[in-house]
């Protein structure tokens, strides 16, 4: 859910009602409060009433899982229930803690309070991480590919090194046989390597046709240093590569390059280009990470939190 | 040239790749199955399918651990609670005016039966004397009924329930007249304690009480005399059991002179005690200190005044105090007889000289004492007795009727032993406090010859008291100079301004305006049988 001037009337039309119907609940609590001299408790009619909103928002809240199963029916779209989600769920912890009377009471009231806490915060998360990291990955990760697809992408890019390099220095002496058995690995005119272009403030990774040179002197220079790189393509920042770190790298390439010939640069360019985007990688998995684990916790929070307010409101109502 | 089709390019993404699970969708799937199981297996646990015992179970339930002293009902629930009725008065109790009172009605909740309920509970244990109901509205009665509004419980074992903060206080003092049925005797608004928000105590507001002639002021002086006048009491003039008691420096060895005067403390007559016999209100009127012993003539002024029965004799025995008239009469005509039978006194008519004179001689004596006073001599007695009596009482209380009425454990003391009867006052915890702090009067009054101490009570107002008794944001007034801050001797400069410190809710001042003995009780609210409450 973007919270941006854009939407400034969309997240008002629901702030506003929330923020009024908040504020004159709590008003009504402190009056009786104040009144009675102390904090009254959930069983207060003032506290009640706190009490049951906030319950029936919490309810209202769990109706977007139902709304996504059945979101065939298009029932409302999804920015009116996100910015009721958002404004509504917010509202629920003051809400809540006012029921409380300001303290925590037993285990199960207590437990209750902390989980809806931990909703609500886990929730704030949510809302902060999805306003800031979509933009910050899209200036910063041009080479981002789908999450679950980087592994695939990451043994394509070796396969297309592996070619690249047959096609510019020859076969690799060591892995004579594999070359053989791996059709693809084939001499040939030209390779498709991915490369990163802009339009605007955006980048992307683009596939691009290289024709490559014969094989040269510097032949088993570069297949020993692609033998280094491997693992590190493949796998990123599980193992431990010299093309690891960003700084690392640019070093490592550096001495490459002055070992081979003038014509090897461009292949080196793409072999530097590969670890790079394998890095952007790594990276995209931890931000992806940041920007998605939260879901999951704030469901499972949100689904304990439904459960024991079932059971709250029954001993509740029976032992008030 | 390339090596690639199209159809390999598109391959780079594989095509059903929304269709494969990777980690997040299973950390989808543990969060949502864990947190369902744990509430599941807590769920399962409170309601029993556990097998767990009940009061192990109870405490989940709970809002709060019970206070200590209610600590054994910590999981029976049902001697309290009853299934779908609020004991939480706050549910539907308050003034009309707080909010929707009556909308739980409509819930079916019903607001009567829940007072009843809640007072029954409370008053299977406690029986506590009622707080002026009868002169209630019925939003104070239903406010006077509501126990947990002031003695709020699961709020932990160290609630102190009899803690009450002053607020709860002001929901009827702030507008007395909101739940009074006619106009309150005491002062309409009350919010804080200073003079405007308290107003001076009632007690001082009315005449003194007390009916005892009595000068402070010249009791305090040396020899309790006039400055400059002579015939002061000495020291000598003290039998050994008195001198004792006046004469603080026989302990240490520097005792006074015989001819030194008498000079009292006030703790000569004043010592801490509990309270007086017959006007126990209160467990904490019963602390030894919070009263003064009653002063009584045998313990604090006999020392000097003991009745004489005005016979010349010095071995003659003193009267009794508050002995009735017939006794004294009888005791006043054996001593003038005894002393005259044993040649201490002249018979009547006994008109003889040791020396004779010239020309009468030595005259004559009667030859037998006459066992019958001649008319006259008994009533002088008399006069000469009532004539000590009036140096303290007014004449109307050493008749015969007001004698006979000393012995009466009802009877109205001629010094009140309480002389703040809205409040409580703890002399022990301000034992340390110089007397003249709070009792300037009684040191002013030194100063002139005319005793006041019969035309107002030598109590300070609550100037005096809101010195110390402030809130505790309040810094040390400026009134209280450091000369003023030395008569607190060890006691601290500040104090609770807490309406508990000194009031009492549940018939205390019933307690001071009915007969001693006679605390009227509030009466039992109908008790549900416990088998018509659910139980958990």
């Amino acid at each position: 859910m973007i919270v941006s001037r854009g939407q400034l009337k969309l997240h008002l039309g629901f702030a506003i009602p929330v923020a009024v119907l908040t504020a004159v609940c709590m008003t009504l609590y402190f009056r009786q409060s104040l009144a009675a001299g102390t904090w009254v408790g959930g069983g207060s009619w003032s506290g009640l009433l706190c009490g049951v909103i906030a319950g029936a928002i919490i309810l209202s809240e769990m109706l977007l899982w139902p709304r996504k199963a059945l979101r065939r029916f298009r029932l409302i779209p999804t920015k009116y229930w996100m910015a009721a989600h958002l404004w509504m769920g917010l509202a629920s912890l003051p809400l809540a803690i006012v029921h409380c009377g300001f303290h925590l009471g037993g285990w199960l009231p207590a437990t209750l309070l902390i989980l809806l806490v931990l909703t609500v915060l886990s929730g704030v998360y949510g809302l902060a991480v999805q306003n800031v990291l979509p933009r910050w990955m899209l200036r910063h990760l041009p080479r981002e590919t789908i999450y679950n697809q980087i592994q695939f992408v990451s043994d394509q890019a070796v396969r297309d090194a592996r070619q690249l390099l047959t096609r510019a220095c020859g076969r690799n002496v060591a892995s004579i046989e594999t070359a053989v058995a791996d059709p693809e690995l084939l001499p040939a005119g030209a390779v498709v390597v991915g490369a990163v272009r802009q339009a605007g403030k955006t980048r992307g990774k683009t596939l691009q046709t290289r024709h490559v040179a014969e094989g040269r002197f510097d032949r088993e220079t570069l297949w020993s240093a692609f033998d280094q790189i491997e693992p590190y393509l493949r796998e990123g920042d599980r193992v431990e590569s010299p093309v690891r770190q960003s700084y690392g790298a640019d070093r490592w390439f550096r001495r490459l390059r002055e070992a081979c010939h003038e014509e090897s640069q461009p292949v080196i360019d793409v072999l530097q280009d590969l670890c790079d985007q394998r890095r952007e990688f790594d990276l995209q998995r931890r931000v992806h990470r940041l920007l998605h684990t939260w879901l999951p916790v704030h469901i499972g929070l949100s689904v304990a939190v439904t459960i024991l307010l079932g059971i709250h409101v029954w001993t509740a109502l029976k032992f008030w | 040239m390339s090596l690639e089709t199209g159809k390999q390019r598109s391959e780079r993404i594989q095509i059903d790749y929304y269709r494969k699970r990777d980690d997040l969708s299973r950390w989808r799937f543990v969060c949502i199955a864990g947190a369902l199981v744990a509430s599941g297996v807590y769920a399962a646990y409170l309601f029993g399918w556990s097998g767990k015992a009940t009061e192990q179970r109870i405490t989940q339930f709970s809002t709060g651990p019970l206070s200590s002293v209610h600590a054994h009902f910590e999981d029976r629930c049902e001697a309290c609670h009853l299934s779908g009725t609020p004991i939480d008065l706050q549910a539907t109790a308050g003034p009309a005016d707080f909010g929707p009172a009556e909308a739980l009605t409509l819930l079916g909740i019903d607001r009567q039966s829940s007072l009843n309920h809640l007072e029954s509970v409370c008053q299977r244990c406690h029986q506590v004397a009622a707080h002026h109901d009868e002169r209630m509205t019925q939003d104070g009665q239903d406010i006077d009924r509501n126990c947990s509004l002031c003695h709020a419980e699961h709020r932990g074992a160290e609630k102190d329930l009899v803690a009450v903060s002053n607020a709860k206080c002001a929901i009827c003092h702030q507008r007395l007249s909101r739940v009074c049925v006619s106009s309150p005797r005491v002062d309409e608004s009350t919010v804080a304690f200073d003079r405007s928000g308290h107003g001076d105590f009632q007690s001082l507001k009315d005449p003194d009480p007390g009916r005892i002639r009595f000068d402070h002021a010249q009791h305090l002086r040396p020899g309790q005399v006039e400055p400059g006048q002579r015939g002061g009491t000495t020291y000598a003039a003290l039998s050994p059991q008195w001198r004792r008691r006046y004469d603080r420096g026989q302990e240490s060895g520097a005792s006074a002179s015989d001819d030194a005067p008498v000079q009292l403390n006030c703790d000569d007559c004043h010592q801490l005690s509990g309270n007086p016999e017959g006007r126990s209100t209160q467990g904490a009127d019963l602390e030894l200190g919070r009263y003064f012993q009653t002063i009584s003539f045998e313990q604090h002024c006999v020392g000097c005044h003991g009745i004489s029965p005005g016979v010349a004799t010095s071995d003659a025995p003193l009267l009794p105090h508050a002995a009735p008239w017939d006794q004294v009469d009888l005791l006043l005509s054996a001593t003038i007889l005894g002393a005259r039978a044993r040649g201490q006194a002249r018979l009547p008519g006994d008109n003889s000289r040791r020396e004779p004179l010239p020309g009468i001689g030595v005259g004559a004596a009667p030859e037998t004492v006459s066992t019958r006073l001649p008319d006259g001599v008994l009533d002088a007695a008399r006069q000469r007795v009532q004539a000590q009596c009036q140096t303290c009482h007014l004449p109307e209380d050493y008749t015969d009727q007001a004698i006979a009425r000393v012995g009466r454990r009802n009877a109205d003391p001629m010094i009140p032993p309480r002389w703040l009867r809205k409040g409580l006052y703890d002399h022990a915890a301000h034992r340390s406090i110089q007397c003249e702090y709070c009792h300037a009067a009684v040191h002013q009054a030194g100063e002139t010859t005319d005793p006041v101490d019969q035309s107002q009570v030598m109590i300070a107002g609550i100037e005096s008291c809101v010195a110390c008794h402030r809130p505790a944001k309040n810094p040390l007034p400026q009134s209280v100079s450091p000369e003023i801050e030395a008569m607190f001797g060890t006691t601290p400069t500040w104090g609770s301004d807490d309406c508990t410190l000194c009031h009492r809710y549940h018939g205390f001042d019933a307690a001071q305006e009915a007969p001693a003995g006679s605390v009227t009780i509030r009466p039992v609210a109908a008790v549900r049988p416990p088998d018509s409450e659910a139980a958990p």
